[in-house]
């Protein structure tokens, strides 16, 4: 090592520590007994001669020991750097040497407590130890004829050796056999083939809830991997709508979701979120609303994500129609969320100012029903931290009702009326609505809404019906037409006339006009007051 | 008879060796002859007009480090009274070294001249006032 050393650092010097020094020592002796000589051939004493030589040599014990270290830097490093290697080279020796023997250490260990548990199993098999209920099934020790063994390990209270009849015998059984009594576990079964090697056959807990029960054969064997509570477990039976929660993003993208939530273990909200989202920001909150018994949905759980990430302690399980809100922080505004059956829907991006405020209205036209269609609306809303749920059949949407704002966190619910109580023979009817509203600035926002069509409707609409889904007083006039078909109307200059268009004076209610009933492939479309006079209504409409 | 006093008066406060000139008197010094440490210190006293004294020590750290560096060699030897001492002589890497050393202490000592007399430098003047002083140029 020290050769190599010396070839990064260089050949030190040849001469010994003790050389070098007598050297320097009589190099910087010579030279200060050269002045002195120099100093008494020009008159001075020999005392005042060596004083002034000390004097102008300077201090010879600071130069002797610079000089002893330039000579000797090279043989300095490579002793410091030769050390320092040993003392690694030693420790990891040492290490190694110590990790060596924790693991042999452990290795015997293991083995001792293998053996103890075999012998264990092997004296109860001898014992023959009851074999449950399932009395097909008997411990090893008691083997009959036609019967030859598996061995069954892992989450059962009894694993050893079991006889099983040649014929085989179902997991099930066995697993029961051995102690087992939840409803539902995974295994592995590992099966010996001719050619010497192993198949392995997992069962996932899944498979046996759905009847499928492999067969167990001599020489198996068993592993009962884990099991689910009777709790934890809600079998799928055909014809039994699955469990599912709804998730509702706040503003943080998209609007919502349906999920389905898992039949077997237990459907935590870490769970689900892991598995229907992924990695949450930390700053995200996690809301649960929840319907209680009278109906309503009351808030139930809140939590940050980091806070559900990093604490077990804080997390919940999901439950049918729960309601998952993600909102991106404490303060953040949900706005409302448009329900239905459907997908959950928010009606305003909270974090953009620029949408307009939403109202029972908006909400109709959103979901694409027809006041007059509207079998009931429900609205879950909190009131400081209560739940209250209100509710409104159809024939009390009235103006008032449909044009008020609706408040931050609002859960609607919209039941339309069901297709099978519309009277047969009603035409359908669609809309081009370009719908001004006010946003929470107050400044005019066009909400355009398009394309509303209808199979049928319950009976004969008229104009006035059909864009009660709007506000009328936004509108400057309201035109329709029926295909090609004329039909009077009045004109934007109050002349009825008998054209392929139609206008009706949206600001005068009296306009008979209104009560002009649609038809098939009606299109409808409303345009709008001036940006200043549908701003000075809508501020009206809201003080109001 | 002998005094106690020194034959010289004390030395005026002499400048102190500017940091890393110390190498390329030494250099310069042993240019032409072979020479030990009193040696040294008597021909750089000499040739400064006494203007430059070393505290004498000084030298053999320098010394020990450009032998070290392969700029000189030593070898003991006997000086003119006798006495053993320690002979350093500039190798071929020595004397290359002084050649670079020059060149680099003459701009240096220039510049520092230019700066303390606040005269103009730069390659500019200098040209300039190599242009003046040449008579095929016709310039005063």
């Amino acid at each position: 090592m020290r050769a190599v050393l010396r070839l990064i650092l260089g050949d030190p010097d040849g001469r010994s520590p003790r050389e070098i020094s007598r050297d320097v020592e009589d190099e910087l002796s010579s030279h200060v007994a050269m002045i002195e000589d120099e100093l008494m051939r020009e008159g001075l004493d020999t005392e005042a001669a060596r004083a002034e030589a000390r004097r102008r040599f300077g201090d010879p014990d600071r130069y002797r020991r610079e000089c002893r270290d330039i000579a000797l830097w090279e043989r300095l490093m490579l002793q410091r750097i030769s050390f320092a290697l040993m003392l690694v080279i030693t420790l990891a020796l040492g290490l190694a040497a110590w990790q060596s023997w924790a693991s042999q250490r452990r290795t015997t260990e293991a083995v001792d407590r293998l053996s103890k548990q075999i012998e264990l199993l092997a004296s109860r098999s001898a014992a023959g130890v009851a074999a449950g209920s399932e009395g097909a099934v008997a411990p090893a020790g008691a083997r009959r004829e036609s019967e030859s063994s598996v061995f069954v390990a892992g989450a059962v209270p009894r694993p050893g050796p079991y006889n099983v009849p040649t014929a085989g015998l179902s997991l099930r059984r066995l697993a029961v056999a051995s102690g087992f009594s939840g409803p539902v576990f995974e295994a592995r079964i590992e099966r010996p083939k001719a050619d010497g090697q192993k198949e392995t056959i997992n069962v996932a807990a899944a498979e046996l809830v759905a009847g499928t029960d492999p067969l167990i054969r001599a020489g198996d064997l068993v592993y009962i991997l884990h099991y689910f509570s009777a709790a934890e477990v809600q079998p799928n039976d055909a014809g039994r709508p699955e469990p599912r929660a709804y998730l509702v993003y706040a503003s943080i993208g998209g609007s919502g979701r349906e999920i389905v939530l898992p039949t077997t273990g237990r459907a935590t909200l870490t769970r689900v979120l892991s598995k229907e989202i992924g990695q949450l920001p930390e700053r995200v909150v996690v809301e649960i609303r929840r319907l209680d018994k009278a109906d309503r949905l009351v808030p139930v759980f809140s939590a940050t994500a980091q806070a559900l990430g990093s604490d077990p302690l804080v997390d919940i399980e999901v439950q049918p129609e729960d309601r998952i809100i993600l909102l991106e922080n404490s303060q953040a505004e949900l706005s409302c969320v448009l329900w239905g059956g459907e997908r959950p829907k928010l009606l305003w991006d909270a974090s953009s100012a620029e949408d307009p405020i939403p109202t029972l209205r908006s909400a109709l036209a959103e979901r694409g029903v027809l006041p007059c269609l509207v079998e009931e609306v429900t609205i879950d809303r909190l009131v400081g931290s209560e739940a209250r749920k209100v509710e409104y059949r159809g024939h009390q949407l009235s103006d008032a009702v449909l044009d008020e704002p609706l408040r931050n966190r609002d859960f609607i619910k919209i039941t339309p009326l069901a297709a099978d109580t519309w009277p047969p023979g009603v035409s359908a009817a669609s809309f081009t609505i370009e719908a001004p509203a006010l946003n929470r600035l107050g400044q005019p926002s066009t909400n355009q809404l398009v394309g509303y069509a209808f199979g049928r409707l319950p009976r004969q609409v008229t104009i006035r019906e059909a864009v009660a889904s709007l506000s009328p007083r936004a509108f400057r006039s309201i035109s329709w037409r029926n295909g090609t078909r004329s039909q009077l109307a009045v004109t934007e200059d109050g002349e009825a006339a008998a054209v392929e268009r139609w206008f009706v004076d949206a600001t005068n209610l009296e306009d008979p006009a209104w009560d002009t009933l649609i038809t098939g492939e009606t299109v409808i479309h409303a345009s709008s007051l001036s940006p200043e006079a549908h701003a000075k209504y809508l501020k009206h409409r809201l003080v109001r | 008879m002998a005094n106690n006093q020194p034959p010289h008066p004390p030395p005026p406060p002499h400048p102190e060796v500017l940091q890393g000139t110390l190498d390329v008197m030494i250099l310069s010094v042993l240019q032409r002859q072979a020479l030990h440490g009193y040696g040294i210190a008597r021909e750089i006293e000499r040739r400064s007009g006494t203007v430059l004294a070393i505290e004498e020590g000084s030298l053999y750290p320098a010394l020990h480090r450009m032998t070290k560096r392969g700029d000189l060699t030593a070898e003991w030897g006997t000086n003119d009274t006798g006495r053993r001492a320690r002979f350093y002589r500039l190798t071929a890497d020595g004397k290359r070294r002084l050649v670079e050393q020059s060149g680099l202490w003459d701009t240096l000592s220039a510049a520092v001249s230019r700066v303390v007399h606040g005269e103009p430098g730069g390659v500019a003047h200098e040209l300039v006032s190599r242009a003046r002083a040449s008579p095929r140029l016709g310039m005063e």
